[in-house]
């Protein structure tokens, strides 16, 4: 380790520990229940999605220019370090510092921010990969990572009654489904561009 | 402060946020859960529980119908209870128990309205709907005991009938009657 990663601040063990549960859930998935899969299916399948915005269009189009072009771009660094991960496979290295990171070293775990590079160790493509995953989630602030988090800007669950302004008939039960998805689905949209701050 | 009275302190302020909130809205002090993936898997399973028992009663076959929607109300839900869940589900027992007082299934209609009405504790078309729906089932439940010569209960089952269409009517004026105010114009400032 050079003296300039002694001197980073350390990454707190909470946040430690559940970096690792990710890596570890990435690299050993467990089965998916059939019931869960059916449902990931039909809402990906059967959730329909407005046309895209021109400014979720302008965005998408900067993505793939900086891909193409190795040009910078927040989410480019993430996506290269993720091509990166299965560009060279040495499954026995991952293995052996996942389980290293799962059992925890004494010492080390205790000192670093980048507990993830002590635990992990040194050598192969995929491991330094997954740590520079790690370390560009673990570096960004919250509210940069890429995954919805409560914020204020994020659309909260709340109650239907707002989409509807008659009284009900049992004949139009599936039409307020559709209804409810449809709007929810809307919201879904908003907060994960939200999330990835597109506005 | 002594710790004591840090302790109390804390202990007044969690009840206050606990007491006196709706049980299906989140409580004043936690923040209500964002709109997520999982909470779209739900209605997207709702949508289609929905558009299936569509199908099987177009073909007469309300058992199936029936199943279809027992399947959504038996599945695993989005944790927390958002309001949207509880609310797909008050219009799912609706129509459950609309289903299964066509099929002369009365006791499981009544059971499906407690449940749907437990989903629904305010006043809203939801609740609404409800009692409108148990006014029908208490129709039917009427001209079933009529045919089977039991006057005395068709009767009584009228009389449920009524009561709950009226209950149904009091909800929605009610509901009616907060919208309008919803969208009324504030008030000008007096000079």
């Amino acid at each position: 380790m050079s003296e300039a990663d002694e001197k980073e601040p350390s990454l707190p063990p909470e946040e430690a520990r559940e970096l690792v549960t990710s890596l570890l859930a990435a690299a050993r998935p467990g089965e998916l229940d059939e019931r869960v899969n059916e449902r990931l299916l039909e809402q990906a399948l059967g959730v329909p999605l407005d046309p895209p915005t021109e400014a979720e269009l302008v965005e998408s189009e900067r993505l793939r220019r900086a891909l193409e072009t190795d040009a910078a771009h927040p989410d480019a660094d993430v996506l290269r370090a993720l091509r990166a991960a299965f560009t060279v496979a040495d499954d026995a290295a991952v293995e052996r510092a996942l389980t290293a990171a799962e059992r925890g070293r004494p010492g080390a775990a205790a000192t670093r921010s980048n507990v993830v590079f002590a635990w992990f160790g040194a050598a192969s493509v995929v491991v330094a990969a997954a740590a520079a995953i790690a370390l560009f989630i673990a570096g960004k602030s919250p509210a940069e990572a890429p995954t919805a988090r409560p914020s204020d800007e994020l659309v909260r669950a709340r109650s239907t009654t707002d989409l509807f302004a008659e009284p009900f008939e049992t004949s139009g039960t599936t039409a307020r489904m559709d209804r409810i998805a449809d709007a929810r689905g809307r919201d879904l949209r908003a907060n994960r561009y939200a999330a990835w701050g597109v506005k | 402060m002594s710790r004591t009275l840090s302790l109390l302190l804390a202990a007044l302020a969690l009840a206050g946020c606990a007491k006196n909130h709706d049980r299906h809205e989140p409580r004043p002090c936690e923040p209500a859960a964002v709109v997520d993936s999982v909470l779209l898997a739900f209605l997207s399973q709702a949508r289609s529980a929905h558009h299936v028992a569509d199908a099987r009663e177009a073909a007469g076959d309300l058992v199936t119908a029936l199943g279809a929607l027992r399947s959504l109300v038996d599945a695993p839900k989005p944790a927390g209870k958002p309001p949207e869940v509880e609310e797909v589900l008050a219009d799912t027992r609706a129509r459950m128990a609309d289903l299964s007082s066509q099929l002369g299934r009365f006791a499981d209609a009544d059971a499906a309205l407690t449940a749907g009405l437990e989903n629904a504790p305010s006043s809203s078309y939801f609740r609404g709907h409800l009692f409108e729906v148990r006014g029908a089932v208490e129709e039917r439940r009427e001209k079933a005991l009529r045919l089977r010569g039991d006057g005395q209960e068709a009767d009584r089952a009228r009389e449920r009938s009524l009561l709950a269409y009226e209950e149904a009517m009091r909800i929605q004026a009610e509901v009616i009657q907060k919208s309008l105010l919803r969208a009324a114009p504030a008030p000008a400032p007096s000079k």
